[in-house]
């Protein structure tokens, strides 16, 4: 399965360009660990404090919630070929055309999932 | 190839300590804007979108770079549904996701674990995916739409 998984378009393009992006993922690590370690602002929560008010204690709740959102992330970054970073900071900095169309699509639907999900939130100002 | 390593953490480095340092990677903050209640982070994103611009095409004016817009296709409002879903559940992107891992959130492990299966789903069905919504895309940016600065 991992020998066809190399074969494939996509993975043989990303393996060409794979030095620079994977150390950027490992230096928004290091930078984030620095911040945080520099200004005091550690927070080793399990579960942020904002989702314990409205959702309780449940872990299995949160952990459930991130995977299928993680998936989701993960699907939809690659059809749309960008995350927030390549399509709202750099694609509307170049302003491409499909960008402008993804980014919207991207606030549109966060902005109503959030609404749905902290539902009382909204409801009771 | 190890000029793109060295390169790739800097880059890296500077980016997630601006997103920590910002506090766009507090859960709060990132809900709040998107309960469109707290503005912080749609303002860190809109300046240096306009910042990064002003430099983008200024090199791209002398030929340092090469700026090629991405395509518009049924892929970007398709793939922009379900991540914009994935954001709304998470509350964060994969962005803030890599710089919460160093701030020590654990949650976030799971977050990325989350997505790297995700894209494994995308690879494995990328024929389905390449002919179904990435077919017959329109190339261009803002420039051509508008037919200015041609």
């Amino acid at each position: 399965m991992f020998s066809e998984l190399a074969e494939t378009t996509v993975v043989k393009n990303y393996l060409s360009k794979a030095y620079l992006e994977f150390f950027i993922l490992v230096g928004l690590i290091i930078g984030g660990f620095t911040a945080s370690k520099i200004s005091g602002t550690r927070e080793p929560e399990l579960i942020p404090a904002v989702w314990k008010k409205y959702h309780g204690n449940n872990i299995y709740k949160r952990l459930f919630i991130l995977l299928i959102g993680g998936i989701l992330l993960g699907v939809g970054a690659g059809i749309a070929a960008g995350c927030t970073t390549g399509n709202i900071l750099q694609g509307w900095a170049h302003l491409s055309l499909g960008s402008i169309v993804a980014g919207i699509s991207f606030f549109l639907t966060a902005v109503i999932t959030a609404h749905i999900l902290f539902y009382n939130v909204w409801r009771t100002k | 190839m190890i000029l793109k390593i060295i390169i790739g953490l800097i880059i890296g480095f500077v980016f997630g300590y601006a997103l920590q340092r910002t506090e766009i990677t507090k859960y709060p903050r990132v809900m709040g804007m998107l309960l469109l209640k707290d503005f912080k982070v749609l303002k860190f994103m809109l300046t240096s979108v306009i910042f990064s611009m002003i430099g983008f095409h200024l090199l791209g004016e002398l030929s340092v770079i090469k700026i090629n817009p991405k395509p518009l296709d049924w892929g970007k409002l398709v793939g922009g549904l379900l991540f914009g879903t994935g954001m709304g559940l998470l509350g964060y992107c994969p962005g803030t996701m890599m710089s919460r891992i160093g701030e020590g959130k654990k949650e976030a492990l799971l977050a990325a674990f989350g997505m790297v299966a995700g894209l494994f789903i995308f690879i494995l069905f990328n024929d389905f995916f390449k002919s179904t919504f990435m077919a017959a895309p329109i190339d261009g940016n803002l420039f051509a739409v508008l037919g200015v600065n041609q």
